[in-house]
């Protein structure tokens, strides 16, 4: 609740229209300029009207300001991008006729994937269509695959799959299965079935189940299925529609489809007759197509093998019989459509011994036992290994029984404490020793495997070829790889030129930065000639040759330095700064110091010389400098 | 055979079997690939890298100018072939062509393994019940993809049973992972 702050009122009054809010009491104005969404005119001084405010667009975090500046772009970088991509999906959406929701979703689903930046490098267009087809399957408008955006796009669908993918892992999204039966009604209205349309694509949703339920789909694209079921429903009212119109519009290719029907016309429900089928769900499923393919393959194999005996294919049947019953059972929670299994009547079959199936033909195969348990226990241990079901019989599985593990782990702990007791003993360290000792030995034996030894040299040698050889190879790779070898030279050629113009422009910024009246070198003795030489009048107060000897050789003017020194009385520190600039052979700060060092006893000295000096030094000969500078130096000696 | 393993084979009858190893090596020296590929017998040469190929284990080492090298197609149990082979490369290298090779930072990358379960896998009711694990799209694959957690294994599982496994570092993983996961194969 708002108070008052001049005399504590609690009644304020808010005009919205001016969006301030005053007190009752002493009027004093508690608030003001609040964001009203209203809207106002006001006059400008020309006296027309004119709409006050300023504009706020959804999901914008700044107000755009109308004025005489108009807009001028404030909007972040990122709005832009996802302002765009909202264009874009809208397009999409527009195109494939999707709803408004479905655009919300995928912008939100757009602006999550910036956030993540998941758009580098990748093209927006592409994102916007995942976004746009993730959202699709989040609001239950499936209707639509990937490769219809792929189609939209002109972009290969693996392109896109694997964008999608991975925008499905990144933003950790849990999408709904697609079903072949979502793409049924729109692939049969495209197919023009007139008024009969629903009818057909019934039918079509009908085999489509009847598909998943023997196994055809699983692993299968869903436009091969929706195909088939589709060529199937057509011709089962009286449309003529070819193989090739439906490949035109599931775009599946016609060997797929036929391999779908072929495969359609081995289950039972294939052999049903038209009302039949319409009317009878058989309850019996089917191993996967290929997996009996697969499985007949590896039988005539085995016969072939074991000369055709006939106690396998009989044993095989019965494994099969009950591996189907228990699926039958299994899956009926699942289905809608469950007419009462006709499988129950069937005569019960046998328990089975596992064991039997390791003994006689089927001895050492690899499928044994565990696959094909009888019935009984399936619905008890549905979701428990196999192997973990406790069977009576049979002495292997014993071992594996829950109880005996139980067992098994008190055995490992007593005997663990018995062996750690036992080590510590003096026997037990003997042990102990003569088991590191073989550790060692051990060890030592990888080291010098690691060491590059112990290989063939013969081998070895086998694998080096002769000079002859090598010229050959070398002449072939050459030849091989001239377009490479000519690109790399060229690329070379204008890498050196580009290190030459780097290191000219890094040698200016350099400059830069330094006094523009001290030219710079890598020594102080270089800085000094070059600023000479830039401008030979800097002062007419210096020896210019006296400066040059003095960096030239530093051996020369260690002598004449200490002279200097026991001459003029320099005082201690100077003096130090002197020396090491001679060791330091004129390089660095230290020599810099030197230079204003032995700068002060030649300006004490110059002013005797001075007349001769300027005279010289204007004009401009050093040669002549040179010497007066000497002459000067020798009368002060 | 490991008493672990046999256990797996004695409950599943089914034990992966290795396809593949990647592992990579460094020699620890810049090599002079030139010299190489035109002195080795076995050796190939694109201009990135050589590839050097070795008959009896089947395998191929990638070796590059800055002295790595991959080395693929080992199936062998332990590291041994592809040590091998490394091996033979470096002192290719080393010996014969009088470069100081090392052997050093050997590691394995991935190891690939298969196996087939010999039953139908019902990829629909695996997508359904373990969602967060796995991504189904029959549009794109067909095979289902598990991103086992523990051991870090990635499963390609397909309608037939046949399950690759990759991703995996050591091969326990490999061996493993039926062990504590069967619960995902029952259909």
């Amino acid at each position: 609740m708002t108070v008052c702050t001049d005399c504590g009122g609690t009644v304020i009054e808010y005009d919205a229209a001016a969006g301030n809010g005053f007190c009752v009491k002493c009027g004093t104005v508690v608030e003001e300029n609040t964001i009203v969404s209203e809207v106002t005119f006001g006059e400008t001084s020309a006296g027309a009207a004119m709409v006050q405010g300023s504009y706020v667009g959804q999901g914008s975090t700044h107000a755009r300001m109308s004025g005489p500046f108009g807009n001028r772009g404030s909007s972040e970088s990122r709005e832009q991008t996802i302002a765009n991509a909202s264009r874009r999906i809208q397009n999409f959406a527009a195109v494939l006729r999707l709803s408004e929701v479905v655009c919300l979703a995928a912008t939100r689903l757009y602006t999550l994937a910036v956030e993540h930046k998941f758009t580098k490098g990748r093209k927006s267009n592409n994102v916007a269509a995942v976004c746009l087809y993730v959202a699709c399957r989040q609001k239950e408008t499936r209707n639509y695959m990937l490769i219809d955006f792929s189609d939209l796009l002109q972009v290969n669908v693996f392109e896109l799959g694997h964008i999608y993918l991975q925008l499905v892992q990144t933003l950790n999204l849990k999408l709904p299965l697609v079903d072949p039966s979502h793409y049924i009604s729109r692939f049969a209205a495209l197919l023009e079935f007139g008024e009969e349309t629903h009818k057909v694509a019934t039918d079509a949703v009908r085999l489509v189940q009847r598909f998943d339920r023997d196994w055809v789909t699983r692993g299968r694209r869903p436009a091969g299925i929706c195909g088939a079921a589709l060529l199937l429903a057509a011709r089962m009212n009286n449309f003529r529609r070819s193989v090739e119109e439906i490949v035109q519009v599931v775009k599946i290719a016609d060997t797929t489809l036929k391999k779908r029907l072929e495969e359609f016309k081995k289950t039972p429900s294939g052999a049903l007759t038209l009302a039949d089928f319409r009317t009878v769900w058989l309850d019996e499923e089917m191993d996967p197509p290929a997996f009996t393919k697969g499985k007949e393959k590896e039988e005539k194999e085995r016969e072939e093998a074991l000369n055709g005996p006939k106690g396998s294919p009989k044993k095989q049947k019965m494994k099969r019989k009950s591996k189907r019953k228990r699926r039958g059972s299994e899956s009926e929670g699942e289905d809608v459509e469950t007419a009462p299994p006709p499988e129950e009547i069937l005569p019960q079959i046998p328990m089975i011994d596992p064991a039997l199936f390791n003994q006689g033909i089927l001895a050492g195969t690899p499928e044994s036992a565990p696959l094909f348990y009888p019935d009984e226990d399936e619905e008890v241990y549905a979701n428990i290994d196999p192997a973990l079901r406790p069977t009576s019989n049979s002495i292997s599985s014993d071992l594996n029984s829950p109880t005996a593990a139980v067992t098994e782990e008190t055995v490992d702990q007593a005997l663990a404490e018995e062996v750690a007791s036992f080590l510590q003993n003096n026997q037990g360290s003997l042990l102990s020793e003569a088991l590191d000792e073989a550790e060692q030995r051990r060890q030592a034996q990888f080291a010098e495997v690691d060491e590059l030894l112990g290989l063939d040299e013969d081998e070895l040698d086998r694998f080096i070829l002769t000079e002859d050889e090598v010229k050959i190879k070398e002449r072939v790779w050459v030849e091989i790889n001239r377009d490479y070898l000519e690109a790399l030279a060229a690329k070379g050629e204008q890498a050196e030129t580009g290190a030459h113009t780097k290191s000219r422009k890094r040698r200016k910024t350099s400059t830069r930065p330094r006094d523009e009246s001290m030219p710079s070198g890598s020594t102080a003795a270089e800085s000094v000639r070059n600023l000479i030489k830039k401008n030979p009048k800097y002062s007419k107060r210096i020896n210019y040759d006296a400066l040059k000897d003095l960096f030239v050789d530093g051996r020369q003017v260690v002598p004449s330095l200490d002279d200097k020194d026991d001459l003029y009385t320099m005082d201690d520190k100077s003096d130090g700064e002197g020396m090491m600039v001679l060791e330091e052979g004129g390089g660095g700060i230290g020599s810099q110091r030197s230079v204003t060092t032995t700068r002060l006893p030649r300006e004490e000295q110059e002013e005797q010389g001075d007349e001769r000096e300027d005279e010289e030094s204007e004009k401009g000969d050093d040669h002549v400098v040179d010497i007066g500078w000497e002459d000067a130096y020798e009368q002060e000696v | 055979m490991s008493a672990a393993q046999q256990h797996i084979t004695a409950v599943e009858g089914i034990v992966p079997t290795l396809q593949n190893i990647v592992a990579t090596v460094n020699l620890d020296c810049c090599l002079d690939l030139k010299t190489i590929a035109f002195h080795a017998r076995n050796a190939e040469y694109s201009p990135q890298a050589i590839i050097m190929r070795i008959r009896d284990s089947k395998t191929t080492a990638l070796i590059f100018a800055s002295g790595k090298m991959v080395i693929t197609g080992a199936k062998s149990e332990d590291n041994r072939v592809a040590t091998g082979v490394t091996k033979v490369c470096a002192h290719c290298a080393e010996v014969r062509l009088s470069f100081d090779a090392k052997f050093a930072e050997f590691k394995i990358q991935n190891i690939v393994g298969s196996c087939d379960g010999k039953f139908p896998i019902h990829l629909k009711g695996l997508a359904y019940s373990h969602g967060q694990f796995n991504s189904y799209e029959p549009e794109l694959s067909p095979r289902l993809i598990y991103r086992m957690l523990k051991p870090k294994v990635v499963l390609l599982i397909f309608v037939l049973g046949k399950i690759v496994l990759t991703g995996a570092k050591v091969q326990t993983f490999i061996t493993s992972f039926l062990v504590g996961d069967s619960w995902i194969i029952p259909r």
